[in-house]
């Protein structure tokens, strides 16, 4: 069920021009910390890649709910 | 939900998710009769036909005040001659609420409604999440080339619902709509196929019954022509390709701009919602009786709201609408909804509201 919300999210991101590709589901035991961290690198690298989040500019004047829902921050 | 095993028709989605067909134009044809007359008339005799032998207890209608056409369910006959019931079926009550809602808020009661094809989509996918029982409601459909965009209440029905306008006039919402028979109804009511005849049908067993009797009666008339049924076939598939194509061609055209000129047109629409919850109102699917939007609608940022509320039932959108017609900042929110719920149900090859064996994919 999860993995269909983070596809909803996905598909209006790509609809609304921010990208997809920002956020991820990633199956992750808590056993493969290791695993974990190299996920969480790739990632961050990825979006380092991609640049800073376009919805940024509209974050400014308005409530803070709104940064958290929509921040495409790497998973951690 | 009785689970008689004799009755593979319409019995509505319970434990398992029924194994029937129910996708209009597909499988199963529908037993046709002609009507020679007005369509107000028919539906008039239909309903009192209903309320006479206890099919149903009223049929969803409306009185009107002052030109505003609010709620009323009518009860008896002369009700239901008062009533006007082509008013509501085009244009739902109160400009506000479509008929759906009342027969989801009354889902106790044995109402008989009267539909859209783009409203009985509504009522499948209420059905498939148990906010309407298919056992009680009466549901008469309408196959529907698309309402116009101005069309008013002086409009007759006949007129609205049988020519096929061409793709300016139409709602925006109509414009990219897919289908345009209703996938589920107990009685269905043709328009389409030529101005003078009407074509009255039935597919579950208690729609048969009805329209059984009324046969008896002699008010329709046995096997119409096969050259009709074809005709209206035929019209159905344009449309619905037709519809099919605008959504192709609006996405194409929304994909292809560049991804600032996308997310700037996004948010300034986004940005622009007051937050007044009107489309939750008038949603034939927002069921939810505490919505967290209505309860918290301050705590959300503009955009916020809108995307919330995408992301909770964008996937069972039925682009009937309703909130193009009430968004007090005319923010097209069919549109959006209908757009972001096909990209993500085209991908499970889900369609909302024509399939009771697939279960809806968000839940």
């Amino acid at each position: 069920m999860a993995t269909r919300h983070v596809e909803m999210v996905q598909d209006l991101l790509e609809l609304m021009g921010v990208g997809a590709e920002r956020v991820a589901v990633i199956y992750c035991s808590s056993a493969e910390g290791r695993y974990f961290a190299e996920v969480a690198r790739k990632m961050s690298e990825k979006l380092r890649a991609i640049g800073s989040n376009p919805l940024k500019m509209w974050k400014a004047d308005e409530l803070g709910v709104e940064s958290k829902q929509t921040s495409s921050d790497p998973p951690k | 939900m009785g689970s008689k095993a004799s009755r593979p028709q319409v019995t509505p989605p319970s434990k398992a998710w029924g194994k029937t067909k129910l996708l209009m134009g597909e499988g199963k044809v529908v037993e046709w009769f002609m009507y020679k007359g007005d369509v107000l008339q028919l539906v008039r005799r239909l309903a009192k036909h209903l309320i006479e032998t206890g099919v149903a207890e009223g049929i969803v209608s409306g009185v009107s005040k002052e030109g505003k056409v609010s709620l009323h369910i009518a009860r008896s006959a002369v009700e239901v001659d008062e009533s006007p019931l082509d008013h509501v079926l085009l244009h739902g009550y109160r400009g506000l609420e479509s008929t759906v809602r009342a027969a989801r808020e009354r889902k106790k009661e044995k109402l008989a409604v009267l539909v859209k094809p783009c409203e009985a989509r509504a009522i499948v996918e209420l059905a498939k999440r148990r906010q309407v029982d298919l056992n009680l409601a009466f549901i008469i459909g309408f196959d529907c080339p698309g309402i116009r965009a101005n069309s008013d209440a002086g409009d007759e029905l006949k007129e609205a619902m049988s020519a096929a306008p061409s793709g300016e006039l139409l709602r925006d919402a109509c414009r990219r709509c897919e289908v345009h028979a209703p996938p589920h109804a107990d009685v269905y009511i043709s328009l389409l196929a030529s101005p003078e005849i009407l074509l009255v049908g039935a597919k579950t067993e208690k729609g048969t019954r009805v329209v059984e009797s009324l046969r008896k009666d002699g008010v329709l008339s046995d096997r119409p022509p096969q050259e009709l049924l074809l005709g209206r076939e035929k019209k159905l598939k344009l449309l619905d390709e037709k519809g099919r194509e605008t959504l192709r061609e609006e996405e194409g055209k929304l994909l292809s701009t560049p991804n600032n000129e996308r997310l700037s047109w996004f948010m300034g629409q986004l940005n622009s919602c007051t937050r007044c919850s009107a489309c939750i109102r008038a949603c034939p699917l927002c069921f939810c009786k505490d919505c967290v939007l209505i309860a918290e609608r301050k705590k959300y940022s503009p955009s916020l709201f809108l995307v919330t509320r995408m992301l909770h039932m964008a996937d069972a959108c039925v682009c009937c609408g309703k909130c193009d017609e009430v968004c007090p900042k005319s923010i097209p929110l069919s549109y959006m909804f209908y757009h972001l719920g096909r990209r993500f149900t085209s991908r499970h090859s889900y369609l909302s509201g024509v399939d009771f064996s697939k279960p809806p994919r968000i839940v």
